[in-house]
């Protein structure tokens, strides 16, 4: 019900552990989805950048001097 | 006369790029004000159950997680096969963004699911029909992700991991409707039918909210992996030297 | 070995993994469900002696009999036609009690009497905070689902 106590709250009828638990992988599972989906999208766009640079004549031409 | 730009248009990896980049801030906004209301209420305000107690509160993760594992299998299914059908990019790329996402919510179906079982049925894990057939869905995506890696021109394997993904669809009817099937360990559905759901709204609220919450979480996460996937699929193309200054 | 044919043996493997991890766990699925039996079943004589099996079905009320002092439990499994009685020995699931769904894995002994080396609970898929409950004993409510 409404306004369980804090200590209701973590002891969670005596299944603490095994809520607590699922609610923790649960976090850690959606931060490790966040975080791999951004690297995927800094890897390519690094990638996208080394040959956008090769590519520039600019470049090129400090590569000869 | 039927206007078919908008399908021209979605085929088209600068403008999917951009709106995908668009919708992302959205897609997260949304998904961060449902979780966060879902999950709050369902651990701290929602009533605990009549037999289960507070470990009831599992279903605000385990459920959303478990129609995501099927929803993101579906979109996968389903890109790869117009992938296949209209020679269409975009789609691959959708499907290959989906999986990984899908496979990590089907490990937190079935994690979740343990943590739920042990207490309440007395058992982690037990060879039923539920059960069985979601990890056969970790298989799939596992497979489809293995299949991927192992070519290393896209085109290749775009269509050969389409197939697999097609193939197995028929996982998903199995999963929905096995606890009808079969005699199975695992209850039926509490939201997913069309009769009216078997909870009051106290508890189906912030259920509701978790639902939709962790599909737009999907949403935000796809487009992201998708971005992604468009920029290795076109580092050679013009249109990037404007994205890359912007960004 | 040339590159190309290293890859098809790659992907014949990935393709024999997703199978062969499919076929064991469908196996394990069929086994599960054949050993499977109700009370009416194993009243009429169906269900084998000597070999592990489940039987399922709900608790009997007023059945449940605890031996003081040790954890053993005996109680009656029932589908409303026949019964069987069960007798297990350690730690029941939190959701155990009369008239709960239970699926109990053990031997036959005799004709009526499953000895059971594990019992798991069933439960629907209805959820409801235990004032609703209360509530829907009282006779004055009509047309809700207990």
């Amino acid at each position: 019900m409404m306004g369980r106590s804090f200590s209701d709250v973590i002891a969670m009828g005596g299944y603490a552990g095994f809520v607590w638990t699922a609610y923790g992988a649960w976090l850690v599972v959606i931060v490790l989805n966040i975080l791999a989906a951004r690297k995927a999208h800094a890897d390519a766009l690094k990638q996208v950048r080394r040959r956008l640079a090769m590519r520039d004549p600019a470049n090129v031409e400090v590569d000869r001097s | 006369m039927t206007d078919w730009t908008w399908f021209h248009r979605l085929a088209s990896p600068p403008y999917v790029y951009r709106t995908a980049a668009r919708l992302q801030t959205w897609f997260t906004a949304l998904a961060g004000l449902l979780v966060g209301y879902g999950l709050f209420a369902g651990l701290f305000v929602a009533p605990p159950d009549y037999q289960q107690g507070d470990a009831f509160r599992i279903i605000y993760i385990h459920a959303p997680s478990a129609w995501l594992s099927m929803m993101c299998y579906s979109t996968m299914a389903i890109a790869a096969g117009v992938g296949l059908i209209w020679r269409m990019k975009i789609a691959h790329a959708v499907a290959a963004a989906s999986a990984p996402i899908g496979a990590s919510f089907t490990f937190l179906a079935l994690l979740t699911g343990s943590l739920w079982g042990r207490p309440m049925w007395g058992t982690w894990w037990v060879w039923d029909a539920r059960l069985t057939s979601e990890l056969i869905l970790l298989f799939l995506y596992l497979g489809y992700m293995a299949l991927r890696t192992s070519f290393d021109d896209r085109t290749r394997a775009d269509r050969a991991s389409a197939v697999l993904a097609i193939v197995g669809v028929i996982n998903l009817p199995i999963i929905h409707f096995s606890v009808y099937w079969w005699n199975s360990l695992h209850q039926g559905s509490t939201v997913m039918k069309f009769d009216k759901p078997s909870m009051p709204a106290s508890m189906l609220w912030p259920l509701l909210a978790c639902l939709l919450g962790f599909s737009f979480l999907y949403a935000a996460l796809l487009c992201v992996r998708l971005r992604a996937e468009i920029l290795l699929r076109e580092r050679n193309a013009s249109w990037l030297a404007g994205v890359v200054e912007l960004r | 070995m040339t590159p190309r044919r290293k890859r098809l043996m790659l992907v014949v493997g990935i393709l024999l993994g997703v199978s062969l991890a499919t076929l064991f766990a469908t196996r394990a699925l069929r086994e599960n469900l054949s050993y499977f039996y109700d009370p009416t079943q194993v009243a009429q004589g169906e269900a084998p002696r000597g070999r592990s099996i489940r039987v399922g079905g709900m608790v009997t009320k007023g059945s449940v009999k605890r031996e003081s002092g040790s954890l053993e439990v005996k109680f009656d499994v029932t589908d409303f036609r026949h019964t069987v009685t069960v007798s297990y020995r350690g730690v029941l699931p939190d959701l155990f009690r009369e008239g709960q769904g239970i699926i109990a894995h053990g031997q036959l002994a005799s004709d009526r009497v499953f000895v059971a080396d594990e019992v798991l609970a069933k439960h629907d898929e209805k959820y409801m905070p235990p004032e609703v409950k209360q509530s829907l004993k009282k006779p004055m409510n009509e047309g809700a689902t207990p």
